[in-house]
């Protein structure tokens, strides 16, 4: 790292620390639960999303010498019975920090309803909006908090993530189309100063105060909750967490030049300044026709941004208590089809795990000869809902109510995963 | 006349016995006779008082709001306040329900509720689509005739008419998303679980119940179409032949090789006449049904009241559920009668015993009385009511409906966009409220509605109250009628007056403060 990054990195550091302080991590909330004896629970999660469901078989889970197979070979690595494909080789190279799923079986084959249940650990029924994993970090990490935040608890970059239910928008993702780009209307089109913003705030705060009295009801609250959020947003310097200016054209470089690598290397920053949830959208992974092409071109830029992202979270002591997930809608067909794609296939997939103080370098579970069926160590996305939740200190098993009254558990049953945490 | 009306400004009037049917008005009202009867029955049961009836000030904001989809202006609330006509309520109403904004602004809720759970809406379809639903809405709205004609579109069509919710939704060979969209939007039915699997709640409907409708549109081939212009055109064929099967579990998603299902409608076997597509029976079944007109009067109840009369306006369960509270089945028959008319629902509705009920009051029962309709609720408004309201509020006075629609549709799609609303949420009606969260409230404190449109300048109201009215108090008073359609309360005098006064530097600068403080408030952003 060069001497001015290095100072960057520590300013910035400095500043997370206070940042940190000032908002409690998970790892103080209440009802939290530990992991494992002796290990505590991450402060922040790194959701990398595949939009469209990445082929398994052509990334983590290659099938060389299978018909089904495809061209790609498969390198090495240094987990014992570990080789992925030839255009991760970053990836490869890091196994060491990675925990490797390959046996995630899920039931949605529809890219809507396959998101919900990834968001959500719920397939969709009808009546119920259940919050995304997300928006459940954000409100439990508000709940704990002295006093509101400047920087939202859910971020989705490049991606609208997903709602937070019946927990109420003020909990759903601050989205961010494009990584780089100013937030919208955070600079009050320079037309109002500081002070006049304040002395409008606080006339408005007036109006809210007498009309609570008059017929108080829940909606304004949220409503006055999200303002005051916005408001402290619009008046925070923490807000240039957003600015990818403040890095150096080497950092950028080494994220690389795309959406998605921008996406990483803001994802990182606000991590650092105390942002409890990101997840990080990568589109183009529905890959029915052309697969091997597209899939080629794909990993070379999530290698390059990932391993990137791993590499600097270490580096700035953050990875152990920051939870990285890589994970998608479904996996593909072992059948390539006709047009040279593979199809939606939800019955195996694999899914990727780093940080968090999780014991990394191992391979978790198996799919057959051609990655059509697990065949050893079964993960239902319920399973691996139960896994996150718990690495962030969540308890599973707290009910909520909707406004309907039903009760609905953070998930819905399911087991950790065994051997995470040794 | 006389017996029906309601004195105009009276505050604490106890709830009195309808107009019974040998008033007249109750004759030529708009039926809301069976519904007050089922109103106070239901109060009854619930054993709650209802609260009382919202002044005059209250009542024409929130239901102009409702009918028109924007606030009254300062004008409209003075002339309403100054009407002494024993029935100005109803005849409010009726003014607001014949006029052309009543159309715009159902059009965009109906918009929402037959397109919103699409994903990727193609260029051209919802405009289309909404510019047809609004004709609808400014003719005869008759929901039977818009559903008939959107279930039986045929042909090569525009994007202008009737097809696009079977285009949409059905495209692709999608055809369990547009059964289960279909039985939602037009049954109130959530039968979509059973897709998978037995409905995992409801044992009534069947994996094959829900393929066995799905039998009806196997037939069915809706097609988007990319013009060389870049337009689109729909096109959706019958064909004459075509069956359709039960997925079995080795099956891939999308594919179906099971046994052959023949179309049944929630397990009843098909009538299907001879001249007729499967289609054209599948829709006849499903207007003739009871749960059509449960489903439409429950959508919009709660539309307009925030929650549905009993179970989830969109999973009724089964017809004759004996969960089905009267209240909704007095609705119903009403809208039956009424040749499911969506004007007299609306009107109906507004018009109704527990429209006109106050939102205030937050004593202990309160909550008990907004769950059976007693008191009204505080409301989200949705982000067209929300712009045009900030238009009417901030805009100039000889803005045109057709101007400033144009705008709404412009800013509309600016919002969405930019992620700042997204369609079809689970919870399908606040998919389209607006200052729910934290990147829609920086919308509105920094955005160019509120910013721009706070200031005192030739071109917008708060100019010209500044320049028209010369006393702080009359200004006041015109600031707030114009944002909350109301006259200042003493404190406020004091408040705002008093910050007025105080202020140092430009007085206009301190006028556009207290205009951008109250178009950021709840009680501007809320119906209530």
């Amino acid at each position: 790292m060069s001497p001015v990054s290095r100072r960057q990195s520590l300013r910035l550091s400095l500043g997370a620390l206070a940042a940190a302080l000032a908002r409690p991590a998970l790892a103080a909330a209440p009802t939290t639960v530990v992991s494992a004896p002796g290990h505590r629970p991450a402060r922040a999660c790194i959701v990398l999303y595949m939009h469209g469901g990445a082929s398994h078989i052509d990334t983590f889970d290659p099938k060389p010498g299978r018909q089904t197979g495809g061209p790609f070979a498969s390198i090495g690595t240094d987990v014992p019975g570990l080789s992925i494909s030839e255009h991760l080789p970053g990836l490869a190279e890091r196994a060491g920090q990675l925990a490797v799923i390959r046996s995630l079986s899920g039931t949605e084959g529809n890219h809507d309803r396959a998101r919900y249940l990834m968001h959500t650990g719920y397939s969709p029924a009808g009546s119920t909006a259940h919050p995304s994993v997300g928006a459940l970090v954000g409100a439990h990490v508000a709940e704990v908090a002295p006093e509101p935040a400047a920087l939202p608890g859910y971020v989705a970059i490049g991606g609208s993530g997903h709602t937070a239910g019946f927990l109420g928008a003020r909990h759903g993702p601050f989205v961010v189309p494009k990584a780089g780009q100013p937030i919208r209307y955070l600079k009050d089109a320079d037309r109002v100063s500081a002070a006049r913003r304040r002395a409008r705030a606080e006339l408005w705060r007036g109006q809210q105060a007498a009309f609570a009295q008059r017929g108080a009801a829940p909606q304004i609250t949220g409503h006055t909750d999200v303002m005051e959020q916005a408001l402290a947003m619009m008046d925070s310097s923490q807000m240039d967490a957003f600015d990818l200016q403040h890095e150096n054209r080497a950092t950028r470089d080494r994220y690389g030049d795309t959406e998605f690598g921008r996406g990483c290397l803001l994802a990182r920053r606000l991590v650092e300044s105390g942002v409890p949830f990101v997840e990080v959208g990568m589109k183009g992974w529905d890959t029915h026709t052309d697969n091997f092409e597209r899939v080629q071109r794909l990993s070379g830029d999530l290698d390059r941004a990932m391993s990137t992202l791993l590499d600097e979270l270490a580096d700035r002591g953050l990875l152990e208590d920051t939870l990285v997930v890589w994970a998608g809608d479904f996996g593909r067909s072992p059948r390539i089809n006709a047009r040279g794609g593979r199809d939606h296939h939800p019955r195996a997939s694999s899914v990727v795990l780093a940080g968090g103080g999780l014991t990394t370098g191992q391979l978790v579970g198996a799919t057959d000869d051609d990655g059509r069926e697990v065949v050893d160590r079964k993960v239902s996305v319920v399973d691996l809902m139960r896994t996150v939740a718990t690495a962030l200190g969540l308890d599973p098993n707290r009910a909520r109510m909707t406004p309907e009254g039903r009760p609905i558990t953070t998930v819905d049953g399911g087991r950790v995963i065994e051997g995470l945490w040794s | 006349m006389a017996i029906a009306c309601r004195p105009a400004d009276e505050a604490a009037t106890p709830p009195h016995a309808n107009p019974g049917p040998t008033s007249p008005n109750a004759a030529t009202a708009i039926g809301s006779g069976p519904i007050d009867s089922a109103l106070a029955e239901h109060w009854r049961r619930a054993g709650v008082v209802p609260a009382a009836t919202a002044d005059d000030h209250q009542y024409l904001r929130r239901v102009t709001l409702d009918v028109a989809g924007r606030i009254p202006t300062a004008a409209e609330v003075e002339d309403f306040i100054a009407d002494r006509q024993p029935d100005k309520r109803a005849a409010l109403v009726k003014r607001l329900a014949s006029g052309d904004e009543f159309a715009a602004h159902w059009a965009d809720i109906y918009s929402e509720l037959l397109l919103g759970g699409a994903t990727q809406l193609p260029k051209g379809i919802e405009s289309g689509t909404r510019r047809w639903l609004q004709g609808e809405l400014a003719g005869d709205a008759s929901w039977r005739a818009m559903t008939e004609q959107m279930l039986t579109a045929a042909g090569p069509v525009q994007p202008d008419g009737p097809a696009g919710f079977v285009a949409v939704h059905g495209r692709k060979g999608r055809v369990e998303a547009l059964t289960g969209t279909t039985a939602r939007v037009f049954l109130g039915l959530s039968i979509q679980c059973a897709q998978c699997h037995d409905h995992p709640l409801d044992d009534r409907y069947t994996q094959r119940d829900f393929y066995g409708l799905a039998a009806y549109y196997a037939r069915t081939r809706p097609r988007i179409k990319k013009d060389p212009g870049g337009g689109r055109s729909l096109s959706i064929v019958d064909k004459r032949r075509g069956q359709m099967r039960m997925p079995t579990d080795r099956d891939a998603p999308g594919m179906r090789s099971g046994a052959v299902v023949e179309p049944s409608f929630l397990g009843e076997p098909a009538s299907i006449g001879t001249d007729q597509t499967r289609r054209q029976a599948l829709t006849e079944a499903i207007v003739d049904s009871p749960l059509f007109a449960k489903a439409a009067v429950s959508r919009v109840w709660t539309q307009l009241f925030g929650r549905s009369i009993g179970p989830r306006w969109d999973d009724l369960g089964a017809a004759d559920d004996p969960g089905h509270p009267a209240l909704l089945d007095a609705l119903a028959n009403g809208f039956v009668q009424a040749d499911y008319d969506l004007r007299w629902l609306v009107s109906t509705v507004v018009l109704s015993d527990a429209y006109t009920r106050t939102s205030a009051g937050s004593d202990a029962d309160a909550t008990a009385r907004r769950a059976a309709f007693a008191q009204f609720p505080v409301r989200p408004m949705t982000t067209q009511q929300m712009i045009r309201s900030l238009l009417v509020a901030t805009g100039r006075k000889d803005d045109t409906v057709t101007l400033r629609e144009r705008t709404v549709a412009r800013m509309t799609q600016q919002a969405r966009k930019a992620h700042l609303i997204e369609h079809g949420d689970d919870e399908m009606l606040s998919a389209d409220a607006f200052a729910g969260n934290v990147p829609q409230a920086l919308f509105l404190l920094g955005g160019p509605l509120t910013v721009r449109g706070a200031e005192s300048t030739r071109a917008t109201t708060l100019g010209a109250i500044v320049a028209e009215y010369d006393t702080l108090d009359a200004r006041l008073d015109a600031v707030l009628l114009t944002t909350v359609g109301r006259p200042a309360t003493d404190a406020e005098r004091t408040r705002l007056g008093g910050y007025v006064t105080d202020a140092t530097g430009d007085p206009d600068q301190a006028w556009a403060d207290v205009m951008h403080a109250l178009l950021l408030s709840s009680e501007f952003l809320s119906v209530h």
